[in-house]
């Protein structure tokens, strides 16, 4: 990948739009310098690219116990951090709409591409989250927006490569000190470089996928096992139906049979048709004839019963006037009693009253005035008692005694009891009827004897029995049958129900196979890896000595740099043994040597942006590793020179590199009194207050602006 | 003037009676149910009782005292005191003992109804029940 141009917009301190043009004719010539002092915009060149490839940018990263700590993203606008925010200051608060933008435009394998990234927020944004981010790339005349364009943008430049292509001079010491040790952090750089990630990823999703087959086996196996016990349920069910459908099977046959036998029965029955009526009749009658007999019996019984009330029902006809009649003597008897003893006190009181008569009054004690009439009076009263009695007793007749004595006997054997006449009356009709209906019953049977012939009854009747036997044994069996066949419905529905679904089996084979076709991938793979990884190792090895013994000053005395398994990267010596006591200069070359091996062997061709080179570096090292870096058959390399590691002229002077082009990011204050920041022209003159105006573009310059303006070096031809 | 007192004399009945009476006893083991039966067997008492109560309302003339081929009817347990209250002064009036005057009535009333059965008349129709 060939990087054409970039152009910033209101970043960092590039305010409004401002193109770098890396498009040349001279396509051997890859090298690119930005030079400047602090805060000039060299880093933010840097992180622009970044910003436009990734979307992010990291504060510098820092080594905490020998491994890379990752700096926080820095933000789009900070009040807090304001040095540290990437969108230009007076952008932001002087622009509204609010906007800061990355364009570049490269070539490659792949084609042309163009990349924008744009960050824009339409009132005053406070945070990041207010900026509306937009990406928009177009790859060969095809325009991608949002994933999709990040996703084009990954194939031609993986992000975790970004490291070993935009190299910070700062961190190249941290980075040494990694690699010395054998950090974590190193190794996995050099893996991401290595491009093992990638398949140890697809390790860990085809461990994943596999993972899944084990489970997907596991729940078959459970599976089977559910489907073992239901078969056994099935399997007993389907023993018990087999049972009931051979029961059916025989019951059907049964049912067959007797009705056959029932059809050759009928049909013997029919050629007796014309003396059938009467067979049957007759056979009717006779079983009538038999019931009614019992009947009968019991009737008489009931009657017989009855009927022994029969001889004082005809005596009380007589017997019951007698019997009114002494029953009226006896009462007659009993008033006539009861009179006579009422007399007989009333005679007793009178002869009392009359023995105790005096002239005395009981009640006043005065002499009675007339007591001889009173006493009189008494004594006929008495008489007259005397007469009742005596015609009382006179009119005695029968003796009470003997009324009683024959009540008593009239009720206790002839008296008939309530009721016992109806109920005699009905007993003898009833038995009556029923005899008479057996007498009819006996004739018409005798009638019907004269007609049909006992033989043929006998014939007619064994015929009718064994039809009637035939029905019902019939009957018995269809009942049985009806049976049997819901039975059969009820254990064909639990059978069914019980019964696991059909499976041939080959889904779970399928995925047999495919566990264990993953299984040959994973250990595959894992081989290729290992041998990838040592190929690799050995490839970088090699690619790091070479470059180490370009850059160093004393190559004839290095072997070149070897990497243990675990990366541990050491310089060794000709005679074959590491290098004790390296210099910090020999060690930082070890790194970029490393570094810049593990990019040749990543195969990726894209510019490298180098901030910063030439730190902690002596001379002979600066020199070494720009002629390096600079030389024709490599990519293009960007450097972002601190005018303490190099100066313009002080390269352009010693030939130190071939520079396609370069370009020095200024100030105003930087040429003020010297020349037009716009337009180069020495014509300006000072019009106060850090102003300064030019006579050659008439723009008035403010030194104070910290604005920066590039201006591309004129190299020498 | 000494009063007669009817003894309680024997209960009999001449052999057609006896006969008749023997015709309508069920016996349950021989008897066919379908004719007519007014007795259970052993039960003799209290058919001629019977025999008497149809004689006695119906007021039939006795026929002749005493015939030599008769039957006795057993008279255990018998009641003679109670049929005594009803027909003594008859008994007396005829010179006869209560068994012998009921014996009458018992001969008259199943001859009668005998008779009356042989006419082809209705049981409850001859009693007038």
């Amino acid at each position: 990948m060939r990087l054409n141009y970039l152009v910033l917009s209101d970043i960092g301190p590039f305010r409004h739009r401002h193109v770098f043009d890396f498009s040349t004719e001279d396509s051997q010539n890859s090298g690119f310098a930005f030079f400047a002092k602090n805060g000039r915009g060299k880093t933010t060149i840097y992180n622009a690219m970044k910003w436009a490839l990734f979307g992010k940018v990291r504060r510098k990263s820092k080594l905490v116990n020998s491994m890379v700590v990752e700096g926080s993203n820095r933000p789009i606008v900070d009040e807090n951090a304001i040095d540290t925010m990437l969108m230009n200051y007076d952008a932001w608060q002087d622009d509204s709409p609010q906007q800061m933008s990355v364009l570049f435009i490269a070539e490659g394998d792949f084609g042309k591409l163009q990349v924008q990234r744009t960050a824009s927020c339409s009132t005053m944004a406070r945070k990041d989250k207010d900026f509306e981010i937009e990406l928009t790339v177009s790859l060969n005349g095809t325009s991608f927006t949002g994933v999709a364009a990040e996703e084009e943008i990954a194939k031609v430049f993986p992000v975790e490569l970004e490291r070993f292509f935009f190299i910070d001079g700062e961190e190249v010491e941290a980075y040494t000190t990694m690699m010395k040790s054998s950090s974590q952090g190193i190794i996995d750089d050099i893996k991401s470089i290595l491009r093992l990630p990638s398949l140890t990823r697809g390790i860990e999703d085809l461990k994943s996928i596999r993972g899944g087959y084990d489970d997907a086996i596991q729940v078959n196996n459970q599976k089977e096992q559910q489907v073992a016990r239901a078969s056994d349920k099935a399997r007993n069910f389907f023993g018990q139906l087999s049972s009931v459908r051979k029961h059916i099977s025989e019951l059907e046959e049964k049912v067959l049979g007797l009705n056959e036998r029932k059809t050759i029965l009928n049909e013997e029955m029919a050629g007796h048709e014309e003396l059938r009526l009467y067979a049957e009749e007759k056979i009717d009658i006779e079983g009538q004839l038999k019931v009614l007999e019992d009947s009968i019996q019991i009737s008489l019984e009931t009657f017989l019963i009855e009927f022994s009330s029969a001889g004082n029902l005809l005596l009380w006809e007589v017997l019951g006037p007698k019997y009114e009649s002494i029953s009226q003597q006896n009462d007659a008897n009993q008033n006539r009693q009861f009179e006579l003893s009422s007399k007989l006190r009333e005679l007793k009181n009178l002869k009392s009253t009359i023995d105790a008569f005096t002239s005395i009054c009981e009640s006043c004690g005065q002499e009675v005035p007339d007591a001889e009439a009173h006493l009189s009076k008494k004594k006929m009263e008495l008489a007259g008692v005397k007469k009742a009695i005596a015609d009382l007793e006179s009119n005695g007749g029968v003796d009470p005694k003997v009324l009683r004595k024959k009540m008593s006997a009239i009720e206790e054997y002839f008296q008939p009891n309530r009721g016992s006449k109806e109920r005699l009356i009905r007993a003898h009709n009833y038995h009556a009827d029923q005899v008479k209906r057996f007498n009819d019953l006996a004739e018409r049977l005798s009638d019907l004897s004269s007609l049909v012939s006992e033989d043929s009854t006998k014939e007619i009747q064994d015929l009718a029995n064994k039809i009637a036997r035939t029905d019902q044994a019939l009957m018995k069996k269809e009942q049985e049958l009806k049976e049997a066949r819901f039975n059969e419905d009820e254990l064909d529905r639990k059978y069914r129900s019980a019964k696991p679904a059909s499976d041939d089996g080959s889904n779970i084979r399928d995925i047999f196979y495919l566990r264990d076709t993953i299984k040959k991938f994973i250990v595959g793979i894992e081989d290729t890896i290992k041998s990838y990884s040592e190929k690799a190792t050995q490839e970088v090895q090699q690619e790091a000595s070479k470059v180490f013994k370009q850059l160093s000053n004393s190559p004839d005395a290095f072997e070149g740099i070897r990497l243990n398994k675990q990366f541990k990267a050491r310089i060794y010596g000709t005679d074959g043994r590491p290098v004790v006591g390296a210099s910090s200069g020999m060690e930082v070359i070890m790194t970029l040597s490393i570094i810049d091996a593990l990019r040749t062997v990543s195969r990726l061709n894209a510019p490298v942006f180098f901030d910063t080179p030439a730190r902690s570096l002596d001379k002979d090292h600066k020199n070494g590793m720009l002629n390096y870096f600079w030389r024709e058959d490599r990519s293009q390399f960007l450097i972002f020179a601190h005018t303490g590691e190099f100066t313009v002229e002080e390269i352009l002077k010693d030939d130190l590199a071939r520079f396609n082009k370069a370009w020095e990011l200024l100030w105003p204050e930087d040429v003020q009194g010297v020349s037009c920041i716009h337009c180069d022209s020495i014509k300006i003159s000072y019009i106060g207050k850090g102003k300064s105006s030019c006579e050659g573009c008439g723009k008035i310059t403010d030194s104070s602006q910290r604005q920066t303006y590039p201006k591309e070096v004129v190299l020498n031809e | 003037m000494s009063e007669y007192v009817p003894l309680e004399g024997t209960l009999d009945v001449c052999l057609e009676v006896h006969d008749f009476m023997t015709s309508l006893e069920y016996n349950p083991k021989i008897s066919e149910a379908t004719r007519l039966l007014l007795f259970k067997e052993k039960q003799k008492n209290d058919f001629f009782r019977f025999g008497f109560s149809i004689g006695y309302t119906k007021k039939l003339d006795l026929i002749a005292k005493k015939s030599k081929d008769r039957r006795t009817i057993a008279p255990r347990s018998f009641p003679y005191d109670a049929y005594r209250t009803i027909i003594e002064e008859e008994a007396i009036q005829r010179k006869m003992s209560i068994g012998g005057l009921l014996s009458a009535y018992a001969d008259a009333g199943l001859l009668y109804l005998k008779q009356e059965l042989e006419a082809g008349k209705d049981l409850i129709e001859i009693l007038g029940l």
